[in-house]
């Protein structure tokens, strides 16, 4: 065998071919965008978006107004910039399907004891201490097990399950925009319903954009104070009752709302009493409220449940605020589970957590007195 | 009438009567005329029952010292229930004994069973002793929460239920052994005498099912009067319970608890002409008087403890679920108090009272409560489950069915049969042996359900897969039954559910509390918000840098 020692100028010419041969790949490699969309993540650029100067972007989706460098992604864990345009991680690749009861959204004017076909993706752009689904929602959707469901295939889905209603919950469906307005575009084309469970901390532009699509709405109004929002939420009160506002005003769907009362947090009477009153003014007295009790979970784990007598004392808040329709949630069998004619006092629709045990509703009327109920009960 | 004896326990009995003092001159005098007649040692090792039972407590009478286990009973009520308990178990065993009339080859050959089932008692008595004074604390921290209605701290439901598996897995594992002691026991009798004591003949006796004292579940011929037929079928219904009851948690037949206890020993010892073995000898000393360090009284005291804070926790899981309003308790309270007078000292219902109270309270009760009330199983710590917040007892569940389905739709041939061959198994430990016929139909059924759950796609599946494992929960017979029960009973006048958990003082009790509570409304304390965890938030920018990890997509 023929050994002889490497000259340097073998090995510069080597190492030259080998350089011209890996800049040569590197050129046939496909770019960031393509690799992504080929590995079906980021499959769509996102709208609601502006370029700033150095391939940086900001995106106006919700009110923290995320500026990303390239490569960074979104509060909300599923908006990236990818060289300075802006594509979702959250589309077609849902973590969480179910059938569920509508009560458990919780929906209780808007066609109870029906079923939805419910979907989640990864990701949000709030940070409850005390999410109860946090191991979705404080993860990128790519770092789930997720399934391939594309919005015409959820609707087909929902038609096989004989189910009409789709929902979307779980997770923060302003975190998934897109995907949410598509699924909800295809469902209407159907004649589906479509409901959305949010925080609404998003801007009144997107949200009703989206609204454009769906029948109802339940928003969670987490507490009433900027101090509570921010601290045990990470956002702010502001916008969320400007999105509130633009909902009830602007959208023309059913709303429901819900707040979890966590003790020592924000179960102070006070506190219920404004966020009642600021309920009414605003939204109305027939906007159902679902007044929820908490149960330990994830960063608030020493904290006990919610004293029954606390929500006890919110719905009686409530009411005198001028609320006529006051729920509560996560405890069954409470008076307070069922639907009660606001003129005569009769229960109309009986519930046993979320199962509707009775039914007297007759196209939404009370067959005592006869009043209109408020809701979409068909 | 031939005189019998009495047994060296008879005698020890009589001196540890906590009513001792009472009765102190006539059990000296009983003592004194029947010691002599009792105590006749044939036993081969020194030191037998007389020298180790009798003459203490000789020695200590004429000391004028009080017997041991009255020390923590003032009242001496609990030494009386000791006494009237140990009493009515020798009558038990005698009676077994006089049916039975074992010859002395029969008896010498039961002897080392007994030996097995006396070594069996001192163990698990000493285990017990050890195990009670822990599950006690326990029990309290959980009422303590319990009663306050804010869900457990996670240590203090771990260290209940931990305890509370642990005296179940004790109990079990020693009726387990006893059974198997009790067979061998069963074929050394004649077919006579097995008949004389109700067990089956020889060779048909099935684990789990002793045939002696229960009742055929064909109940004989339906009556032809139709009020009649009601309780008829009220009777073959709750034969049919008590028959499945048997089978998931194995019961003792009578030779099991009257011929296998220390109670029995020494009379089978003085049957077969020999005195008792050390172990048979240490096994009745435990039984009447515990260990130095566990006494019997003690031992029995913490026992009553722990079944009471059960209850209290019962009550509690039940009264926490029924979120009855002020106005019901305050309702409730008033009628049981009017039905039984004073709430301290409350007068016995009879059964038409009882009926009658229970109607007045149903009506008070809204259609979840009673729904609540129908489904509701006594349970210590209840299961959670954020989807469905009904559950307060234990109740069906399938979702162990939805995750094993999960597992298993990517299993094929021999790994497939495993998994479903643990399922069965796991369903036997539940539910009770399964005959051949019921695990074959439970195997197809489980394998049918998993190629069907295979052949789906992951969405297909993940919507349907809570459908299929409600197909798969075995139907809850006993659940079935307890309501046909309950209405036949209710059908024929009799006092149903609500009266069983609900119309006692112990729950009027802790009702009244909870009332008192509700008055008073919830303890308010204000957090510092800015003490406790922050959430994250966008003061030091929103954006999150670009991570390795979310670049790659994990596995399916």
């Amino acid at each position: 065998m023929d050994q002889r020692a490497l000259t340097r100028r073998d090995f510069l010419v080597s190492a030259g071919q080998c350089l011209g041969a890996a800049c040569l790949g590197a050129s046939l490699i496909p770019g960031p965008i393509a690799q992504a969309q080929e590995a079906g993540r980021w499959v769509r650029e996102v709208d609601g978006y502006i370029q700033l100067p150095g391939q940086k972007i900001q995106c106006f989706v919700c009110p923290l107004h995320c500026v990303l460098s390239d490569g960074e992604t979104c509060f909300c864990r599923t908006r990236t910039n990818v060289g300075g345009r802006l594509f979702t991680r959250a589309y077609n690749n849902p973590c969480i399907l179910q059938v569920d009861p509508v009560e458990k959204l919780p929906l209780h004017h808007f066609r109870p004891g029906t079923q939805t076909l419910t979907i989640g993706v990864g990701g949000c752009n709030v940070r409850c201490l005390y999410c109860q689904n946090w191991e979705q929602s404080q993860r990128m959707p790519d770092e789930l097990k997720t399934f391939e469901l594309t919005p015409r295939q959820a609707v087909s889905l929902a038609r096989q399950k004989k189910i009409d209603t789709l929902a979307l919950s779980y997770t923060e469906p302003v975190a998934f925009l897109e995907y949410a307005k598509d699924i909800a575009q295809a469902a209407r084309a159907a004649r589906l319903r479509v409901v959305v469970a949010t925080a609404a901390f998003v801007e009144p532009g997107p949200l009703l954009e989206l609204a454009r699509h769906v029948d109802a709405f339940v928003v969670s109004l987490k507490g009433f104070t900027e101090e509570f929002y921010h601290r045990v939420c990470g956002i702010r009160l502001a916008p969320v009752l400007a999105a509130l506002e633009a909902l009830h005003q602007r959208s023309g769907c059913w709303l429901e709302l819900l707040n979890l009362i966590v003790p020592s947090y924000n179960d102070d009477p006070e506190q219920v009493r404004q966020t009642t009153r600021w309920i009414h003014e605003h939204l109305g007295d027939d906007v159902p409220l679902h007044l929820a009790r908490f149960v330990p979970t994830y960063r608030l784990t020493n904290l006990p449940r919610t004293p029954v007598e606390s929500l006890e004392e919110g719905c009686r808040i409530a009411r005198q605020a001028g609320l006529r329709y006051v729920y509560t949630s996560n405890i069954a069998p409470h008076p307070a589970n069922n639907t009660t004619c606001a003129d005569c006092a009769q229960p109309v629709i009986e519930r046993l957590g979320l199962k509707v045990l009775s039914n007297k509703l007759k196209d939404g009327t009370c067959p005592n007195c006869h009043r209109k109920l408020p809701g979409i009960w068909k | 009438m031939p005189f019998r004896s009495p047994s060296p326990a008879s005698l020890d009995r009589m001196f540890h009567a906590g009513n001792w003092s009472k009765d102190r001159r006539a059990a000296r005098t009983t003592a004194v005329l029947l010691g002599g007649i009792a105590w006749r040692p044939k036993s081969r090792w020194p030191g037998g029952w007389g020298v180790r039972v009798v003459v203490p407590v000789l020695v200590g009478w004429a000391l004028g010292v009080e017997p041991g286990i009255g020390q923590d009973d003032p009242g001496g009520e609990l030494a009386r229930k000791i006494q009237s308990q140990q009493q009515r178990e020798l009558a038990a065993s005698q009676k077994l004994l006089d049916e039975l009339k074992l010859t002395r080859g029969q008896a010498r050959r039961l002897l080392p069973i007994l030996d097995k089932a006396g070594a069996l008692y001192i163990e698990s008595y000493d285990r017990e002793a050890k195990l009670l004074p822990e599950l006690h604390s326990a029990l309290t921290a959980l009422a303590a929460e319990d009663r306050l209605n804010r869900g457990f701290t996670p240590t203090v439901e771990r260290r209940a239920g931990q305890l509370g598996r642990e005296e179940k897995e004790l109990r079990e594992a020693a009726t387990e052994e006893l059974a198997e002691l009790e067979r061998q026991a069963a074929r050394i009798l004649t077919s006579a005498q097995r008949q004389a004591i109700g067990l089956p003949a020889r060779g048909t006796d099935k684990p789990g099912l002793p045939g002696d004292g229960a009742r055929s579940v064909s109940g004989g011929q339906p009556p032809d009067d139709a009020a009649e037929l009601e309780r008829w079928r009220l009777g073959v219904l709750r034969a049919e319970l008590d028959a499945l009851n048997a089978r998931k948690h194995r019961q003792l037949g009578r030779l099991g608890r009257q011929l296998l206890v220390p109670a029995a020993f020494e009379s089978v010892c003085r049957l077969a002409g020999t005195g008792l073995s050390p172990t048979l000898l240490e096994a009745v000393e435990v039984y009447q008087t515990g260990r130095p360090d566990s006494p019997l009284q003690r031992v029995q005291q913490q026992r009553e403890e722990v079944r009471r804070l059960r209850k209290e926790i019962n009550n509690w899981n039940l009264i926490n679920g029924l979120y009855l309003d002020q106005d019901q308790i305050q309702r409730i309270v008033s009628l049981y108090q009017a039905a039984v007078g004073d709430l301290e000292r409350p007068r016995r219902l009879s059964k038409a009272e009882l009926v009658e109270l229970e109607r007045s309270i149903e009506q008070l009760l809204n259609p979840g409560q009673l729904q609540v009330l129908a489904e509701y199983k006594a349970c210590l710590i209840p299961p959670k489950n954020l989807k469905d917040p009904v559950r307060v007892g234990q109740a069906n569940d399938d979702s162990a069915y939805e995750r094993w389905l999960e597992r298993s739709r990517r299993l094929t041939g021999p790994a497939l049969d495993r998994a479903i061959d643990q399922v069965l198994q796991q369903e036997s430990e539940r539910l009770g042996e399964l005959s051949r016929a019921e695990r074959q139909k439970r195997a197809a059924l489980l394998g049918r359900t998993v190629r069907r759950a295979a052949a789906m796609s992951d969405v297909e599946f993940e919507i349907s897969k809570s459908e299929l494992a409600a197909r798969l929960t075995p139907p809850d017979r006993v659940g079935e039954l307890r309501a046909e029960i309950e209405r036949l009973a209710r059908a024929l006048g009799e006092p149903g559910r609500l009266s069983r958990f609900m119309l006692n003082p112990e729950f009027i009790g802790q009702l009244r509390q909870r009332g008192e509570q509700l008055v008073a409304g919830p303890e308010r304390r204000s957090a510092d918000l800015a003490a406790g965890p922050q959430a994250e938030n966008c003061e030091k920018g929103c954006a999150i840098k670009p991570r390795g990890a979310a670049q790659k997509p994990p596995e399916r």
